[in-house]
C-alpha cells in the first residue's frame, strides 16, 4: 500500500482506520477544525497544559520525547512563547489592529482553510511546530510525515487526543484540539497521492532541501494557494576576533557556537556550516581553536550519532584536502562526530558538508566576507563588539540575510522565520469598514 | 628484492590462508616511499598523527577517499608516463592519476596473473562489445571505456569488435558476430566475450532482436559497475540468469570484475553469483560510516582497499564511496575473503531545510 492514514482527527469521521487519501480528500474541503470555536486564551491555556503534561511524561511518552528531541516542541508550547509568537505574527489582538482601529477600521482574520504540510525527515521537530501553528490558526491540517517520523508523530498526537483540561467552567479536550489534523504517509513514488494532497491545499507548508521543495512546488495546486517554503537556506556564524581574545571569552563563544552546530545535527537551515572570523584585533587564534575543539568534543560524547555514508565520504575527502595543505588545517574526531576545517589562506565560504562540520575562514573584513555571501542566507549568528556600527549591520541586512542573532541562539525558533511571519501566511485578513 | 616485489610474486589466490605479515611489510615500504616523496601525503600523515609504531594490522593503515584525486593531483615520482582519468559517473569531476613505468609494470603483472587464474594460462579469442576504435574519431566516453578495457585485452589472442553504427546508436553487428564465431569454430578454443556491464545488458539482454547462442565454455567478462542497472532494478542474480538463458552460458562462466581507476591492477573478480574475490596483492576492509571502525562480516559499510601497487601516486589505501559487506568471518584468510558491493550509499529520504544550494552559489 503506497499511502496510509496514520492519524485522523474527529472531523474526518469516527473510524479513521478505514480512511485512505481519497476519503480524506473528500472530507477535508467541507469541514473545519473545532479549534475555530476556541478563543485565544483557551488555545494558549491548552498548549501550556500540554507542555506541562508532556514535560512530566514518563514511560512510553517520556521515552518518545527524549529519543526524538521533542523537548524543543514542549518549550515552544509554553504560555510565554505562544503569547510572544501570536504577538509577533500580529494575529492575537482580538482580531483588531491597533493602527487600523485609529482609522476607524477593523481587521479580522479567518483560517485560510486546508493546510498541507510536508515535513522534512532531518528536522521533523520544526515541522511539528508549523503543524501547531496551523492548528492555532484554526485550519484543517493534512501532514505528509517523513518515513522516520511515521510512528513518532501519530503516537504524540494520540497521546494529546486523550488529554482534557478544565478551563473555568468548560473542558478543553485534546480530541477537539486535534480534530482537524490528519497525518498521512505517502511513498515517494506515489506521485498521484502527492498530487491529490497538493490540490487540496489552501496553503502548502514545506520544510526541506532543494530537491524536496522543488518537487513539491511542481505539484498541481489551487490558483490562490499560498506556498510557505522553509528552506533551502544556509546559515553561518561570524565572530570578531576581539570577542575571543581571552581564554574565557573564547570558551564562551566556542560553547555557544557548538550548541548551534549540534542542534538538530546541523540538518536545519538555521545551523551554521561556516565560521567567518572578522579580524578587528590581532589575537592568537590557536587559543580559540582549542576552545572550539573542547566544546565540540564535549557535545559529541553526549549521544549516539549516525552518519549518512555519502556525507561521511564527502567530509573525509575534505579532511584530506585540508589536512594535506600548508594553508589549511583539519581538526577532527576519530570517527565522523565532528570536523573543523580551517582555511588560513583567504576569506571563503564553503557549501555545507553536514556531520557537524564547520569550515572556518579567517583574515577577512566584514566587507570581504559580504562579497562572498550566497544569496540565500537564513541566519547569521554573531559574536561581535557592542559598538558594531549601524553601517555594518545595514550591510548584513542588505546582503539578503533573513535573521541576525547572537551565537548560541541560532536554533531558537523565532518569528519572523525565513523572512516570513508563518501564522500570518496561514490566515486570511478580512477588513470591515462600516463607518 | 623489495617487500612489494616479493608480494607481487605470490599467486593471485592461495590455497592456504595468508597471514598479513608480508603484506604489512609491503605496505610499510609503500607508506615510507610516498611519505618521502609526496609532501601532501606526508603532511596529512603528520596531521592525523600516523606513526609506524602503531601500524600493527591492516586496519591501522591510514586511508582517505579515492575522490581526493578528483580535487588534488598527488604525485610521488617525477616520471609521468601517462595520466588516467576516471569516468566521473556521479559528478562532473574526474580523478587524475599519474602513472609511471613502475606502477604500469606492477598493474600489468598483477592483472595478467588474475586473468590467467580466471581464464587459464593460454591466451583466448576476445569478442569485444564495443565499436572498433578509429584513431581520432572516438568520443571521450568511448575512449575512456576502451582505456578501462585495455588491461583485460592483454589476455587476448585475437580481437573482434562487435558493435556497428555511430556511437549514440551503436548496435550489435550480428553478421559480424556470427562470422567471428564461425571463424573460431575450428580452433576448439571457447572465446571470451567482454564488455561493460551496462552495455552487455543493453546490447544483449534488452535487445529483442539479438539471438545468438555462444559456444560451450565461453566466458563472459563484464565490468564497470551496477549503478545503471540498479536504476532498472536488475540485481546481479537476475542479470546472470538472463545472460545464461539468452546466450546459453553456464552461470559460472560469467565473471563480474570490480576495479577502479584510482587503484588499477588489483581487480576483484566474482564468478557466477559468488562474492568478489580479494587477491593476495590487496586487502579489503569495511568500515562503519559513522565511527570508521572495522565492521564484522555481513555488516554493510564503506569499503577500503589496500594495495602497494601504486608507485607514482599515494593511492595505496583508499576508501570508495560504494557500500559493501564482507562475506566471511576469517578476514585473515585472503583466499577466502570475498565481498559484495551493495550499491552507492543512499541519501536520507528527505534532507533537512539546510540541504540547500548547488555549489555554484558559492564563490
Amino acid at each position: 500500500m503506497s499511502s496510509q492514514v496514520l492519524f485522523a482527527g474527529s472531523v474526518f469521521g469516527a473510524d479513521s482506520s478505514r480512511h485512505n487519501i481519497e476519503t480524506i480528500a473528500s472530507i477535508a474541503p467541507s469541514t473545519s477544525s473545532k479549534v475555530r470555536t476556541w478563543n485565544e486564551e483557551q488555545k494558549i491555556y491548552f498548549c501550556d497544559e500540554v507542555a506541562k503534561t508532556l514535560t512530566r511524561g514518563s514511560g512510553d511518552i517520556g521515552r518518545l520525547i527524549r529519543e526524538n528531541d521533542i523537548g524543543f516542541v514542549l518549550a515552544w508550547l509554553k504560555r510565554a512563547n505562544i503569547v510572544r509568537m501570536l504577538k509577533e505574527n500580529r494575529i492575537n489582538v482580538g482580531t483588531e489592529s491597533t493602527a487600523l482601529v485609529k482609522l476607524g477600521k477593523r481587521n479580522y482574520w479567518v483560517p485560510k482553510g486546508t493546510l498541507v504540510h510536508w515535513i522534512a525527515g532531518n528536522v521533523p521537530v520544526l515541522g511539528i511546530i508549523s503543524l501547531f501553528q496551523g492548528i492555532l490558526t484554526g485550519n484543517v491540517n493534512l501532514v505528509k510525515a517523513p518515513a522516520n517520523f511515521k510512528e513518532v508523530l501519530p503516537r504524540l498526537l494520540e497521546f494529546i487526543t486523550q488529554l482534557n483540561f478544565r478551563y473555568h467552567d468548560i473542558t478543553l479536550s485534546g480530541s477537539d484540539f486535534l480534530s482537524g489534523v490528519c497525518v498521512l504517509y505517502i511513498e515517494r513514488e506515489d506521485l498521484e497521492a502527492q498530487r491529490t494532497l497538493s490540490r487540496l491545499a489552501d496553503v502548502r507548508v514545506a520544510w526541506g532541501g532543494m530537491e524536496a521543495v522543488e518537487a513539491i512546488s511542481q505539484l498541481p495546486k489551487k490558483i490562490d494557494c499560498k506556498d510557505v517554503i522553509f528552506g533551502p537556506k544556509v546559515s553561518l556564524a561570524m565572530v570578531w576576533t576581539s570577542q575571543v581574545s581571552t581564554k574565557e571569552t573564547a570558551d564562551e563563544v566556542a560553547d555557544n557556537l557548538a550548541n548551534d552546530v549540534f542542534a538538530f545535527n546541523q540538518a536545519g537551515c538555521n545551523a551554521p556550516h561556516n565560521l567567518l572570523l572578522v579580524e578587528n584585533e590581532e589575537i592568537d587564534l590557536e587559543v580559540f581553536f582549542s576552545s572550539l575543539l573542547a566544546a565540540f568534543e564535549k557535545r559529541s560524547d553526549r549521544k549516539h550519532f549516525t552518519a549518512d555514508p555519502a556525507d561521511a565520504y564527502e567530509v573525509l575527502t575534505k579532511r584530506f584536502i585540508y589536512g594535506s595543505s600548508n594553508e589549511k588545517t583539519c581538526i577532527a574526531s576519530a570517527g565522523l562526530e565532528f570536523t573543523l576545517l580551517i582555511n588560513r589562506s583567504a576569506p571563503a565560504i564553503s557549501p555545507p558538508l553536514y556531520l557537524r562540520t564547520l569550515t572556518i575562514s579567517n583574515g577577512g573584513s566584514v566587507e570581504k566576507f559580504l562579497d562572498l555571501f550566497p544569496n540565500n542566507i537564513q541566519t547569521v549568528g554573531m559574536a561581535c563588539p557592542d559598538n558594531l556600527s549601524d553601517d555594518a549591520m545595514d550591510k548584513l541586512i542588505n546582503a539578503g540575510v533573513c535573521r541576525i542573532t547572537k551565537l548560541g541562539q541560532m536554533s531558537l525558533y523565532t518569528n519572523p522565520w525565513d523572512g516570513l511571519l508563518p501564522m500570518n501566511e496561514m490566515v486570511k485578513w478580512v477588513s470591515v469598514e462600516n463607518g | 628484492m623489495s617487500a612489494i616485489d616479493e608480494l607481487l610474486e605470490l599467486p593471485p589466490f592461495s590455497e592456504h590462508s595468508q597471514d598479513d605479515h608480508h603484506f604489512l611489510e609491503a605496505i610499510r615500504e609503500s607508506i615510507q616511499f610516498h611519505k618521502d616523496r609526496c609532501p601532501a601525503y606526508s603532511k596529512w600523515l603528520d596531521q592525523i598523527g600516523f606513526s609506524f609504531r602503531n601500524l600493527a594490522a591492516t586496519e591501522d593503515v591510514p586511508f582517505f577517499p579515492s575522490a581526493v584525486f578528483k580535487h588534488l593531483q598527488l604525485v610521488s615520482t617525477a616520471e609521468n608516463q601517462k595520466v588516467l582519468r576516471s569516468s566521473g559517473t556521479t559528478s562532473q569531476l574526474t580523478s587524475q592519476i599519474s602513472i609511471d613505468s613502475v606502477t604500469s609494470k606492477r598493474q600489468t603483472k598483477v592483472l595478467a596473473k588474475i586473468l590467467a587464474y580466471i581464464l587459464g594460462p593460454s591466451r583466448r579469442d576476445f569478442l569485444i562489445l564495443e565499436r572498433e576504435p578509429t584513431k581520432g574519431k572516438s568520443s571521450s566516453a568511448m575512449t575512456a571505456r576502451l582505456a578501462g578495457m585495455s588491461g583485460y585485452l592483454l589476455a587476448a589472442k585475437t580481437r573482434r569488435y562487435l558493435l556497428k553504427g555511430n556511437e549514440d546508436s551503436a548496435t550489435v553487428d550480428e553478421a559480424s558476430f556470427r562470422s567471428a564465431l564461425r571463424g573460431l569454430a575450428d580452433t576448439n578454443r571457447p572465446p571470451v566475450l567482454i564488455g561493460y556491464t551496462y552495455m552487455v545488458y543493453k546490447q544483449l539482454i534488452e535487445n529483442p532482436a539479438f539471438d545468438i547462442h555462444l559456444p560451450e565454455g565461453t566466458t563472459l567478462i563484464h565490468f564497470g559497475g551496477w549503478k545503471r542497472l540498479e536504476d532498472k532494478k536488475i540485481p546481479k542474480k537476475r542479470f546472470n540468469e538472463l545472460i545464461a538463458g539468452k546466450l546459453g552460458l553456464n552461470e559460472n562462466d560469467i565473471i563480474d570484475i570490480y576495479g577502479f581507476t584510482e587503484q588499477l591492477g588489483s581487480v576483484y573478480p566474482s564468478i557466477g553469483n559468488s562474492g568478489m574475490m580479494v587477491p593476495n596483492y590487496s586487502r579489503v576492509l569495511v568500515r562503519d560510516p559513522s565511527t570508521m571502525k572495522i565492521l564484522k562480516s555481513g555488516e554493510p559499510g564503506l569499503i577500503q582497499f589496500i594495495s602497494p601497487i601504486p608507485n607514482s601516486y599515494p593511492g595505496l589505501s583508499l576508501l570508495n564511496d560504494d557500500m559493501a559487506k564482507l562475506l566471511v568471518k576469517e578476514r585473515q584468510s585472503t583466499f577466502h575473503t570475498r565481498f559484495v558491493v551493495t550499491g552507492r550509499p543512499p541519501r536520507a529520504e528527505s534532507r533537512g531545510c539546510g540541504d540547500t544550494l548547488p555549489e555554484s552559489f558559492y564563490l
